[in-house]
C-alpha cells in the first residue's frame, strides 16, 4: 500500500546515515545503566560484594501492626491498613568520601510485604562505607520518563494515572477523628516538582561504624522507618483537620517537610 | 531511491550493533513493510516524543494497533480504545458529547481526535498526562471508561495465545508487562499523522484554495493562528478561552491537575486539524456545528476568569468573515487519514 510517506523526501543516503547513527547511539544504551563506580580505578571484576539494607515499621517506640491502635504526636487515636514507600537512587559512600552509585535503584518498600522490606545491593565494590544515600520518592527524572516497568511500573498502585506522576509514600488507615466516611485517613504522598516536590533525600550514617564489603563480610544496615515523623516537626498534622491528602500541592508538602527524617540508622549486622 | 538495498544495509548493520551488545536482534527497527514510520513533514517543528527509547518495528505498530482495537482491556470486555476514538473521525467520537464507557457510564469530557500526538507537550484537555507513553493507564483505570485494574488487563493478555505471540514477535519474548503494553500502543497512536489535507497540498504547491478559502486562510493567520499555530494548528498551550462553566459538569480543567485558582478552567488549545469530523467540540462537546465554535470568539465568551489575555475583547469577524474562515476550516480535513486502512480495526479487515 501507497503510503503518505511519499510526501515527504527523503535523500536515501543521509537517511542511512541517520539510521545508522540512531542504532549506535541507541542499541548500546545497556551499557550506560551498567554499575559506574565513580572510584577512579575500580576494582577488579572478583571484587565486589552485597550489602543489605533492612525496614523496619514503627509507630514511635512501638512496632508497626496493621489494625493495631496508636497515637500520634498530638494524642490523636489512628490506625494503619497500608503502608508503602519508594527508596531509589542509592549511593554508598567510603571512608575516603569516595561513592559507590548503584545504578537502576528502584525500590518499593511494602510493610505488608516482608521480602519487600530487605533490599540487597549486589556488586558493591569492597572497602568500607560510612554512610548511605538515597532517595524516599521517586526522582523527578523518572517521572517524565514515559513508561517504567518493575518497582515503577504503574500496576503496583503507586502511580497517578490521570496526573503522571509517583505516589512518593502511601498510608493508609482509619482515626474516630477522621470526618471522612469510615473515619478513613488517606494519604497518598506526590507531586515530584518545583516547591511541591514530595521526594526527599537522606543521608544516613552508621554511627561512626562502618560497613565493610569483603569476600567474607556482607553486612547488613538496619534501618527504621518511623510513620509518627509523617505528623509533626515542623508541621502539626491532625486527622481531624487534615484526614485525607491524595494530590499534590501545598498539603502535601506540608507532610513531606514533615517526613524528611522519618527514616533513621538503628543498627549494623 | 532503492530503499531495499538502504534497509538492508541498514538491517545488516544494525544486526552489527545489536550482537555486539547483546541486545535481543528481533527488536530491529526496520520500517514496517506497510511503510508506516516515524516521520517529520517538511517545514514542521521537531516532535517533542522521537521514540529514542521506544524504536519502532512493525511488530511492535502491529501490537499496538491490537490493543487499541481490544475490548479486555476494558472491565467487562466491552470497551476498546477505539470504541470512543473513530479512524472515520479522525479518532474522535462523533456519537457523543461526553464519552460512554462500561456499563454506559458517561465521563466527564468528550474524546478528541487522536493525530500527530508526538508533538503534543501534555494529553488530556487539561494536560494532566506528562508523557505519551503514560496515556494509555488512565482511560484503562478510569472507572467510567474502561474500568479495569492494570493487573487483571496484564493476566488477560498473558493467558491469550494470540498476545503471547504478539508481545514475543515485538519483544522477543511472551512476557507481557505495562511497560510493552504502552510502547507498543504509543508505537500506534504516536505514528498516526495527518499531513496531508487540502491546506498542506496548498503549502506544498500542488494544489490551490479557491478565493474564499485564501481569504479565510488569512483571518485566520489574523485572528486564530496566536494560538492554534500552524502546521499543527496549536501550540499546546494550557488557557482559557473564555467558555461560560457548564454548572453541571463544573469542569475546572487544569484546576483539577493544580489546585490554584490562576489555573481554573484552562483547557489544552486543541488541534485544528480534521476539525469538520471531530464534532462535537470543546472539552465537553457543547458545540455541535463550527458556526457555533466562532459565534463563541464573537459574542459567547462570558467566563471571564482566566480568561487569555488575547481575548479580553473577543475576536471580531463579520458574518463573511466567519464564513471565509470556515472554508478555510474545512480545508484542513485530512482525508486520507479517515480513510487509511492500516489504522483500521484489524478485527474487521
Ligand atoms: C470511554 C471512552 C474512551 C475510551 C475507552 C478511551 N478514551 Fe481516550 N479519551 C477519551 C476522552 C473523553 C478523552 C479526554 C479526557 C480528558 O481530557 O480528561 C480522551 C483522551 C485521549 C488522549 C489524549 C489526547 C489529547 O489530545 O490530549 C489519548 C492519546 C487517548 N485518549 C488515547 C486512548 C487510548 C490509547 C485508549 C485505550 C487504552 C483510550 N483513549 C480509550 C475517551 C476515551
Ligand atoms: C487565545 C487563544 C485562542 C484563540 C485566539 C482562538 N482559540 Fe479556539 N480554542 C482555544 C482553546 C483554549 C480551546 C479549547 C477550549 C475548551 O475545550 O474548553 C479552543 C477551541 C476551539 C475549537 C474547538 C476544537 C475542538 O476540537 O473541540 C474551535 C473549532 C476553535 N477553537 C476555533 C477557533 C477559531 C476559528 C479561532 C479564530 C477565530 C480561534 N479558535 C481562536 C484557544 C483559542
Amino acid at each position: 500500500m501507497k503510503s503518505g510517506l511519499n510526501k515527504v523526501r527523503f535523500n536515501p543516503f543521509l537517511l542511512f546515515l541517520l539510521g545508522i547513527f540512531l542504532l549506535t547511539s541507541l542499541s548500546c544504551k545497556k551499557e550506560d545503566t551498567q554499575i559506574t563506580p565513580k572510584d577512579p580505578s575500580p576494582p577488579p571484576a572478583s571484587q565486589y560484594g552485597s550489602l543489605y539494607l533492612e525496614f523496619s515499621h514503627v509507630v514511635d517506640a512501638q512496632l508497626l501492626e496493621f489494625g493495631k491502635k496508636y497515637l500520634n504526636p498530638s494524642g490523636d487515636t489512628f490506625t494503619v491498613s497500608k503502608f508503602m514507600y519508594y527508596i531509589s537512587n542509592l549511593v554508598l559512600v567510603k571512608e575516603d568520601n569516595s561513592l559507590f552509585t548503584q545504578a537502576e535503584s528502584y525500590f518499593l518498600v511494602d510493610a505488608s510485604k516482608s521480602s519487600s522490606t530487605k533490599i540487597s545491593i549486589n556488586s558493591v565494590p569492597y572497602g568500607k562505607y560510612k554512610s548511605i544515600r538515597f532517595v524516599l520518592g521517586v526522582d523527578s527524572i523518572r517521572n517524565v520518563a514515559g513508561a517504567q516497568t518493575g518497582a515503577l511500573d504503574p500496576a503496583n498502585g503507586m502511580f497517578w494515572n490521570w496526573n503522571t506522576g509517583y505516589i512518593m509514600l502511601k498510608l493508609e488507615g482509619a482515626a474516630p477523628s477522621s470526618t471522612v466516611f469510615g473515619n478513613t485517613i488517606e494519604y497518598h504522598m506526590g507531586g515530584y516538582k518545583g516547591v511541591n516536590k514530595t521526594q526527599r533525600s537522606f543521608e544516613i550514617g552508621f554511627n561512626s561504624l562502618t560497613a565493610q564489603v569483603a569476600q567474607d563480610k556482607n553486612p547488613k544496615i538496619r534501618l527504621q522507618t518511623n510513620i509518627n515523623e509523617m505528623f509533626s516537626n515542623p508541621n502539626t498534622v491532625r486527622f481531624a483537620t487534615l484526614p485525607i491528602v491524595t494530590s499534590s500541592g501545598a498539603n502535601a508538602k506540608l507532610i513531606a517537610d514533615n517526613y524528611q527524617d522519618m527514616i533513621t540508622f538503628i543498627g549494623l549486622e | 531511491m532503492k530503499p531495499g538495498i538502504v534497509y538492508s544495509s541498514l538491517f545488516i548493520f544494525s544486526s552489527l550493533f545489536f550482537f555486539n551488545c547483546k541486545v535481543d536482534p528481533k527488536i530491529v527497527p526496520v520500517l514496517p513493510s506497510d511503510n508506516i514510520s516515524e516521520t517529520v513533514p517538511e517545514g514542521w517543528p521537531q516532535p517533542n516524543y522521537t521514540f529514542s527509547t521506544n524504536p519502532v518495528s512493525e511488530a511492535g505498530f502491529i501490537l499496538g494497533r491490537a490493543l487499541f482495537y481490544e475490548t479486555l482491556l476494558s472491565k467487562d470486555n466491552t470497551i476498546s480504545c477505539g470504541s470512543c476514538h473513530q479512524l472515520t473521525s479522525a479518532f474522535a467520537n462523533t456519537d457523543h458529547k461526553l464519552s460512554h464507557g462500561i456499563n454506559d457510564l458517561l465521563g466527564r469530557r468528550n474524546a478528541p481526535g487522536l493525530f500527530n500526538l508526538t508533538w503534543h507537550t501534555s494529553f488530556m484537555h487539561d494536560g494532566g498526562i506528562n508523557h505519551i507513553e503514560n496515556q494509555p493507564p488512565a482511560p484503562i483505570t478510569n472507572t467510567v471508561e474502561m474500568g479495569e485494574e492494570l493487573e487483571n488487563v496484564v493476566q488477560k493478555l498473558q493467558a491469550s495465545e494470540k498476545y503471547r505471540k504478539l508481545f514475543n514477535d515485538a519483544f522477543g519474548d511472551e512476557l507481557v508487562t505495562t511497560q510493552r503494553m504502552f510502547k507498543a500502543i504509543t508505537q500506534f497512536q504516536g505514528l498516526i499523522y495527518s499531513y496531508d489535507s487540502k491546506y498542506d497540498d496548498y503549502k506544498r504547491g500542488k494544489a490551490q484554495l479557491n478565493e474564499t478559502e485564501k481569504r479565510g486562510y488569512s483571518l485566520f493567520l489574523d485572528k486564530c493562528n496566536a494560538c492554534h499555530k500552524e502546521p499543527l494548528f496549536s501550540d499546546f498551550v494550557i488557557r482559557s478561552n473564555g467558555l461560560p462553566v457548564d454548572p453541571s459538569l463544573n469542569d475546572i480543567g487544569r484546576g483539577f491537575i493544580e489546585n490554584q485558582p490562576q489555573n481554573y478552567y484552562k483547557f489544552k488549545t486543541p488541534s485544528l486539524r480534521n476539525i469538520s469530523k471531530t464534532a462535537p467540540y470543546m472539552h465537553d462537546g457543547r458545540f455541535s456545528t463550527l458556526q457555533q465554535c466562532l459565534n463563541h470568539y464573537t459574542g459567547g465568551i462570558t467566563n471571564l476568569t482566566n480568561l487569555d489575555p488575547l481575548l479580553q475583547n473577543g475576536i471580531s469577524m463579520t458574518e463573511a468573515e466567519k464564513a471565509d474562515i470556515l472554508a478555510f476550516l474545512l480545508t484542513l480535513t485530512d482525508y486520507k487519514l479517515l480513510s487509511d486502512q492500516r489504522f483500521a480495526d484489524p478485527n474487521f479487515q
